[in-house]
């Protein structure tokens, strides 16, 4: 169950991060590549050096005859390249959905096309720091974190560990897996500490006010004829900042089953926010969040699969499963 | 005599084919200017010689603008000379006199943040960094004094001369026109995103300059916002300011700006730089709506604060008050509601069914970098009494490619998209509003016609 369900969030999840790279300006990482071959190409460094001079009075003809030499209509060949190279990248994410939706056995190339999906969300969302322009850009890879852990975990589970032969059935392999506490207990700390840094980097914006939160949550409760002040809003903002970090430390400290349930509610109604408030043409915003709240459905899952072979075994692989 | 009429009648419509194709400019072509000759306009930012001058209008351009400019030094009184005659070299001519209100030292956040960075650096690095790079380490650069001279109780569609004065140096006299109020006619520019491609940048500020030359009816140019990458940085809106002195013409009329922030002009210099003050410790107000007379009104909005609350409440207040007595309701911000490239901010859910229930006429948009011209939109669809949505942006940032498969900028549909760096000429006539997208080269990239509602065509 734990295991289908992970594979239906990363497939979810790769879709929604496929649609704005196929069908609208591309990557975080994209853009910003294509960025810094504009700016290699338009060579500003020495067209900067020269305008400085010429704002300091220092200038000679030598600067101004640096601005002549400024390509306007370089080849835009290097920027296609990455448009394709992105567009293939775009496409590589929809198989690996569909991948992660149709293979149920060990299977390392498909693993590997997982872990790559994780890095790349953390490269995408560095990327999104670099290119700026949105408030708390800084806090993107943080942000991301769920949705950066949830295909490394899938890619754990597919990379055949140990126990796994090759075409063996996942079900049964991740039966045979029980009793390997280290790899039980770093399935479970990654998903957590993903969970975690989502949830602490939300709660501060929540905190510090942000106002696409604050559009989110005006916009989505006008939908059921609800028309909040601002105040309010804020207010709301604050304490659904408070209680995100109060999950965030709760997620850390303990494996309790109701901490889990309201963070998979709280995280899906959030991920679903952008769809309330801005319409069905935004719905790939709120999928690719579906691992902040999903996160904890799979652990919820994986926890109830580990309480079932505890049961069956009389041993507990991870320490403080009984409290749950 | 046949062959005469029919020669000259092949000749004529060989040059409409010519005209129509572009192969003739229709304005000035700077795409093959010397961009160094350009770039020689500027003036050193030294000493007390006012440099980096602009104009900006915030409030009622009828009567009342903000000269603005910058020294490198802040020594003595900072004053602006003004008048309707021209002093001819004497500054006891001008029939006024006025000490720049405002003041002060630019902020350098990233300045700060370095320094922060060297606090931090134990003794050893900062030895070690000596031992490799002995002349490396350059002193951050100083920022220069801002000062802002707010004009009030001028006339409307009126000349006026000006002479910017820093500790008793004087500037050259440059002159402006203040808003028409009882027109029937209003002439703007519109562009957007110069934060990338300085030498392109000078390009287009020459344009601007050379359309105001062309058409001198144009009143202001409309600034979209995205001045430059990032907006706590003060060597970056430094060169924005020296480029901005290239849109004063080569009479030295000084080129109004009506200005909107882009979501890369965070940070405090943007007010330091558009004279935008805050009350206390809060950031700034950055939307404001403009009126010329009742032809023509402006709503400037800011995509980088929350669209509902304050933001919803002005834009409403706005609107009721402007739609009855307004023939043309525009409005202005940063990103797209429509976009061509990218996707549409959350404030799409609050603006769109203000604008349509206000019979907004236009929308003024940029951050996508493309071209783009949408169909009139009201409901989510094509429908003549629909808000037209204009922008994204090319006053010397690359530019990208509009996704044409989107409804709204559909060709086929009576749309536009495109690329290339442009700036829009808007005119406003009592009829009919007319935007022509220009490019770098002054050919006519797309030209489109908005017909005057029937309810406020008597305004």
């Amino acid at each position: 169950m734990w295991v289908w369900l992970l594979s239906f969030i990363v497939a979810i999840q790769c879709f929604s991060m496929a649609k704005p790279i196929l069908l609208a300006d591309g990557s975080h990482a994209f853009r910003y590549l294509t960025r810094q071959v504009d700016l290699a190409q338009a060579d500003e460094s020495d067209v900067e050096r020269s305008l400085d001079a010429i704002i300091t009075g220092t200038a000679t003809e030598a600067d101004y005859a640096s601005f002549d030499s400024v390509d306007l209509a370089p080849s835009q060949r290097p920027q296609s390249i990455l448009r394709a190279l992105d567009h293939a990248w775009g496409a590589a994410l929809v198989l690996v959905g569909i991948g992660a939706l149709c293979i149920r056995r060990h299977h390392k190339p498909l693993a590997i096309l997982l872990g790559l999906t994780s890095l790349w969300c953390m490269v995408d969302s560095m990327s999104a720091v670099l290119n700026g322009g949105v408030t708390f850009a800084y806090l993107s890879p943080y942000g991301a974190a769920a949705r950066t852990v949830t295909p490394l975990l899938l890619a754990t589970v597919l990379s055949g560990l140990p126990t796994c032969s090759t075409g063996e059935r996942i079900s049964d392999a991740y039966q045979s897996l029980f009793g390997r506490r280290f790899w039980l207990n770093a399935f479970d700390w990654c998903a957590r500490i993903g969970i975690a840094v989502t949830f602490a980097s939300h709660g501060h914006k929540a905190v510090a006010g942000d106002y696409y939160f604050q559009d989110l949550i005006i916009l989505s409760a006008r939908r059921i004829g609800l028309d909040l002040p601002t105040n309010t809003t804020l207010t709301l903002l604050d304490w659904i900042g408070y209680q995100d970090v109060l999950l965030t430390f709760a997620v850390l400290l303990t494996r309790t089953r109701w901490v889990l349930y309201w963070i998979a509610v709280w995280g899906l109604i959030t991920a679903i926010s952008r769809i309330t408030a801005m319409g069905f043409e935004v719905f790939d915003l709120s999928l690719v969040r579906i691992a902040n709240g999903g996160l904890a459905l799979v652990l919820l899952a994986f926890y109830a699969w580990l309480s079932r072979c505890s049961s069956n075994q009389n041993s507990v692989p991870i320490s403080g499963l009984r409290f749950l | 005599m046949y062959i005469c009429n029919k020669l000259s009648l092949a000749l004529l419509l060989t040059i409409s084919l010519l005209c129509c194709n572009g192969a003739f400019a229709a304005y000035p072509n700077v795409a093959e200017a010397d961009v160094a000759e350009i770039n020689k306009k500027i003036t050193p930012l030294v000493e007390s010689i006012p440099a980096q001058w602009r104009l900006t209008m915030k409030d009622d351009p009828t009567a009342m603008a903000t000269v603005s400019w910058s020294t490198f030094l802040p020594d003595g009184e900072h004053v602006l000379y003004y008048g309707r005659r021209s002093s001819a070299g004497d500054l006891n001519d001008y029939e006024n006199r006025v000490v720049c209100q405002r003041n002060g030292k630019y902020s350098d956040e990233v300045i700060k943040k370095k320094n922060k960075q060297d606090q931090a650096h134990s003794k050893e690095e900062q030895q070690q960094q000596e031992e490799v790079e002995p002349e490396g380490n350059q002193p951050p650069k100083p920022t220069a004094y801002y000062h802002h001279a707010r004009l009030s109780g001028l006339k409307p569609a009126t000349l006026y001369y000006l002479t910017m004065v820093s500790n008793g140096v004087a500037s050259g006299e440059f002159h402006f026109y203040t808003a028409p109020a009882d027109r029937n006619r209003l002439v703007f520019l519109h562009g957007g995103d110069s934060r990338t491609g300085i030498a392109a940048r000078s390009q287009m500020n020459r344009l601007i300059s050379e359309l105001v030359s062309v058409r001198p009816e144009i009143c202001a140019l409309v600034h979209g916002g995205d001045y430059v990458s990032s907006g706590h940085s003060y060597e970056q809106w430094e060169r924005w300011l020296s480029q901005n002195e290239l849109i004063t013409t080569d009479e030295n009329r000084l080129v109004p700006i009506i200005p909107a922030k882009g979501n890369h002009d965070r940070g405090k210099l943007i007010g330091e730089i558009f004279d935008f003050e805050s009350d206390g410790e809060d950031d700034p107000i950055y939307y404001y709506d403009i009126q010329f007379g009742n032809h023509l009104s402006m709503v400037i909005l800011d995509t980088n604060i929350a669209g509902t609350g304050a933001q919803e409440a002005f834009l409403t207040d706005a609107l009721a008050r402007l739609r009855p007595k307004t023939r043309w309701l525009t409005a202005q911000y940063h990103r797209p509601l429509y976009p061509a490239v990218k996707t549409a901010p959350a404030h799409k859910g609050v603006f769109v069914p203000l604008f349509e229930n206000y019979d907004l006429d236009l929308a003024l948009e940029s951050d996508g970098h493309v071209i783009k011209r949408t169909v009139p939109i009201r409901n989510e669809q094509k429908d003549t009494t629909g808000v037209v949505y204009v922008g994204e942006g090319g006053l010397g940032v690359g530019q990208r490619q509009p996704k044409i498969d989107r409804w709204f900028i559909n060709p086929e549909e009576g749309a536009y998209a495109g690329q290339g760096h442009h700036v829009m000429l808007i005119a406003a006539d009592v009829k009919m509003l007319t935007i022509e997208t220009i490019g770098m080269d002054g050919r006519v990239l797309d030209e489109s016609v908005i017909q005057a509602r029937d309810e406020y065509i008597q305004n």
